[in-house]
């Protein structure tokens, strides 16, 4: 059912024209622009954070071709900017006070015994940020949107995000109850609110389908929520003899009891990195069974053919492959930072010999932290978020593009705050 | 005549996602190009080209624009692009309007005020009053695990504990405190201790934690500075300083984080700026607490000037911190601190009952003897 499209291969779409999309973006040029806004970021005490950002994705999307011509970024650093100054003067006194009265139910409802009364304090917090999490990342999508051409002619979005508020916590309060397992609804129902309310010039993107298509594409994360909740009884029912045993002071039963809870967490470590891997496969199938059913002007059809262990794969591998490299950088700056730390406590005698070797130490370590915390944006994004970028991107086909030429321009959408609220909440902002 | 440049090059012309493939020229000053699809030839001047930049084009050429138009036109060209990127002198202008800059300066007004009225008032006010809420027990928790926290890490992470202990040296130290707390009430029952540590300093946690260091024993010369010493912490812990100080501290990190990204430059510039509001605030405590100390020597039939000699010869060993560094640190200038001390002084001479006796002021010196000699002989 996902791949009706390449199941039918009927005369009309045969007939139909195609159009591949290509990413040409590489390492090198990337890596270039990447260590040089990083270290510009670095020396503006962040503040350069915005025109990076923008650098980085005028990289990415000139990579993106459908057809000959390239995906244009055209966004600033300075309209980042401010709207991050507007964020700032709404959002500072909500987030401060929010802020402040959550330390405070912290400090008085502190009891190491009452774990249950912090995380009701730690989930009270994230409810009362969530709207405004979804209204961030609403209009950080359409401001993106905003600033994307192709083929000179805008991308666009509705002004719709205090919808998308309202749609997003009723799913997601549904995904909760459910205990995920109707995690994909939300995925489908979201995705649809947000594609409805896109545009390619004068011409409007629809989602078809519905959330019932993603089922098969949840399979190993049931499995791997299976295994967990398996696992969650087995430990649950040999807490509970032990408790019994205890109390009749039986022995034999003591032991049985101990096999059933080292079961239960023999499963969860399998169970729980399946749920994960599960997760990721959920987001690329997913990803490829909406994108087979999205349109655009109700002509123009889109194919993906993502292949799903790939983009695992080079998560994994990019995962690992970018810690290692990542930590070389941060031990060699760590170590230099640490010894410059400890002559020059020796030299004011700070603290004496030790102390002086303990301050280096620390000083050290911060410098290897920072050092490690600079390295891994830049590993990641070139060894992680473009080879991701290149296998979503080079497998898509644009069918029946001929349509796309009737297609006219749409008015600009200024959004004087840009992404702003996102950055400020720092979510969804990464590139 | 000037020199002309012939290219070919793909158009788009900014009302429709129609392909033109253009034929044009260039000379010094300006651009034309024309295609069968276009209703007429477009002149561009070089000097209001602008060039996209950072693009993935391994294979070189160049996409332009007009300063003022969305078309754009692409050039598959390296000779080509190398000549317009030697004509066109304005390529890599981005255009900043002053209407632009004027926004960018009204909303860092704006955006500087918002934060500062947070930070400086209503966090703090706010904090002061939450502070009260907050019920005894849960703070006396609370400190404790603060305290653990601070003895592992001054202890080098060590397990041990650094407290330190004797008979003689605990009566001494109950003495003097029974000295002090019979002059006020408090809700809290006060825990005071030394730790082994080479240290001169000593602090307050909320809920009555107080802890002297072994240094500052050593450098005091009498038990009358160390009661000074102890009082300014009793101050902080009877204006609920500590807890006070956490709760505002809480509110400002969260917005400072907002400020400066959560990125390793901006993690730098967070600790400075938290360490620069948190002074001022700590300041403002620590002068109210010395105020408390002094006033409660003076009920306990004590002189406050020994408590002065002692922040005299702190600044006669350690300097003051003048100038930058007296705003990033949180305690108020020592010398103004030892005027205050000695305006309060009501007692003359040595006309009051000491604190201690000598053999009591000898046994809580050596307080953390004991303790040495036992790590030395493990």
């Amino acid at each position: 059912m996902d791949d009706a499209l390449q199941a039918d291969p009927s005369d009309e779409n045969a007939a139909l024209n195609e159009l591949k999309v290509h990413y040409t973006g590489t390492a090198t040029p990337l890596l270039k622009i990447s260590i040089v806004t990083t270290l510009l970021t670095l020396i503006t005490l962040g503040f350069y954070r915005f025109w990076a950002r923008t650098r980085v994705r005028r990289y990415l999307w000139s990579g993106i071709r459908p057809g000959d011509s390239a995906l244009e970024y055209n966004g600033t650093g300075l309209e980042k900017f401010l709207g991050f100054l507007i964020a700032v003067a709404v959002l500072a006194v909500y987030l401060g006070i929010l802020q402040l009265l959550l330390s405070f139910a912290g400090m008085a409802i502190w009891d190491s015994n009452s774990v249950g009364l912090q995380i009701a304090a730690s989930y009270i917090s994230f409810f009362a940020v969530l709207p405004l999490i979804y209204y961030a990342q609403y209009r950080g999508r359409r401001y993106m949107l905003s600033r994307t051409r192709w083929r000179s002619l805008r991308f666009g979005a509705e002004q719709a995000a205090w919808g998308y508020v309202w749609e997003a916590i009723k799913n997601t309060f549904i995904t909760i109850i459910t205990f995920s397992i109707l995690m994909h609804r939300q995925t489908f129902n979201l995705e649809k609110y947000r594609v409805d309310r896109s545009w390619y010039g004068e011409a409007k993107f629809k989602q078809g389908g519905d959330w019932r298509m993603l089922t098969p594409a949840m399979k190993h994360y049931y499995i791997g929520l299976g295994i967990c909740l398996v696992a969650a009884v087995l430990f649950g029912i040999g807490a509970m003899q032990d408790f019994r045993s205890t109390v009749s002071g039986n022995s034999f039963r003591f032991q049985s009891n101990s096999i059933s809870a080292a079961l239960g967490m023999l499963l969860f470590t399998i169970g729980y990195p399946w749920l994960m891997v599960g997760l990721y496969i959920f987001q690329v199938a997913s990803w490829r069974v909406m994108a087979n059913h999205k349109t655009l002007g109700g002509v123009v059809r889109f194919r993906s053919e993502v292949v799903t262990s790939n983009v695992i794969m080079k998560y994994i591998v990019g995962g690992i492959a970018s810690f290692f490299i990542a930590i070389i950088p941060a031990l060699i700056i760590g170590a230099i930072i640490g010894y410059i730390a400890s002559s020059i406590g020796r030299v004011f005698s700070l603290g004496g010999e030790q102390g002086a070797e303990g301050i280096g130490v620390i000083i050290g370590m911060a410098g290897g932290y920072l050092g490690f915390f600079l390295a891994i944006g830049i590993v990641v994004l070139v060894m992680i978020t473009q080879p991701v970028l290149r296998l979503y991107a080079s497998t898509v086909t644009i069918i029946n593009p001929d349509a796309l030429t009737e297609i006219t321009q749409r008015e600009g959408d200024d959004m004087i705050e840009a992404e702003g609220f996102a950055d400020a909440l720092d979510i969804g902002a990464a590139i | 005549m000037s020199l002309y440049e012939n290219f070919v090059g793909l158009y788009f012309d900014g009302t429709s996602a129609k392909e033109h493939r253009v034929e044009g020229s260039f000379d010094q000053q300006l651009m034309r190009f024309g295609s069968e699809s276009l209703a007429e030839e477009i002149t561009w001047d070089v000097d209001d080209l602008r060039e996209l930049r950072d693009q993935a084009r391994g294979e070189g050429g160049i996409v332009l624009r007009h300063f003022e138009g969305v078309g754009r036109l692409v050039i598959d060209n390296r000779a080509a692009a190398g000549v317009i990127r030697r004509r066109a002198s304005n390529l890599e202008n981005t255009d900043t309007t002053r209407r632009d800059i004027r926004k960018v300066f009204y909303w860092s007004g704006g955006a500087i005020a918002s934060v500062a009225i947070i930070i400086l008032v209503i966090i703090p006010a706010l904090a002061n009053t939450l502070a009260n809420f907050i019920p005894v027990e849960r703070e006396v928790a609370l400190g404790k695990t603060t305290l653990r926290q601070i003895e592992r890490f001054v202890g080098g992470f060590r397990e041990e504990s650094l407290t330190c202990s004797s008979p003689e040296g605990n009566a001494a130290l109950e003495k003097m405190t029974t000295r002090l707390t019979a002059e006020f009430e408090t809700e809290y029952t006060l825990d005071i201790r030394v730790f082994d540590h080479p240290m001169i300093n000593a602090f307050a946690v909320p809920g009555g934690h107080i802890v002297l260091f072994d240094g500052l024993l050593q450098k005091a010369e009498n038990a009358e500075e160390v009661t000074g010493v102890l009082g300014h912490e009793m101050g902080h812990v009877v204006h609920r300083d500590p807890t006070r100080l956490t709760l505002r501290s809480a509110g400002s990190v969260g917005i400072l984080g907002m400020v400066f990204g959560d990125f390793a430059g901006g993690a730098l510039a967070l600790i400075l700026a938290e360490q620069l509001i948190a002074a001022q605030y700590a300041q403002d405590a620590e002068s109210a607490a010395d105020d408390f100390a002094n006033e409660v020597l003076g009920k306990a039939g004590l002189p406050s000037a020994p408590f002065a000699g002692f922040f005299e010869k702190l600044r006669d060993e350690h300097g003051e911190s003048e100038g930058l560094m007296s705003h990033i640190a949180s305690h108020p200038a020592l010398g103004e601190r030892a005027e205050n001390a000695r305006a309060a002084n009501t007692i003359t001479g040595d006309n009051f009952t000491p604190v201690l006796s000598d053999s009591e002021w000898t046994a809580l010196k050596t307080i953390c003897n004991s303790r040495q000699t036992e790590t030395v002989s493990d």
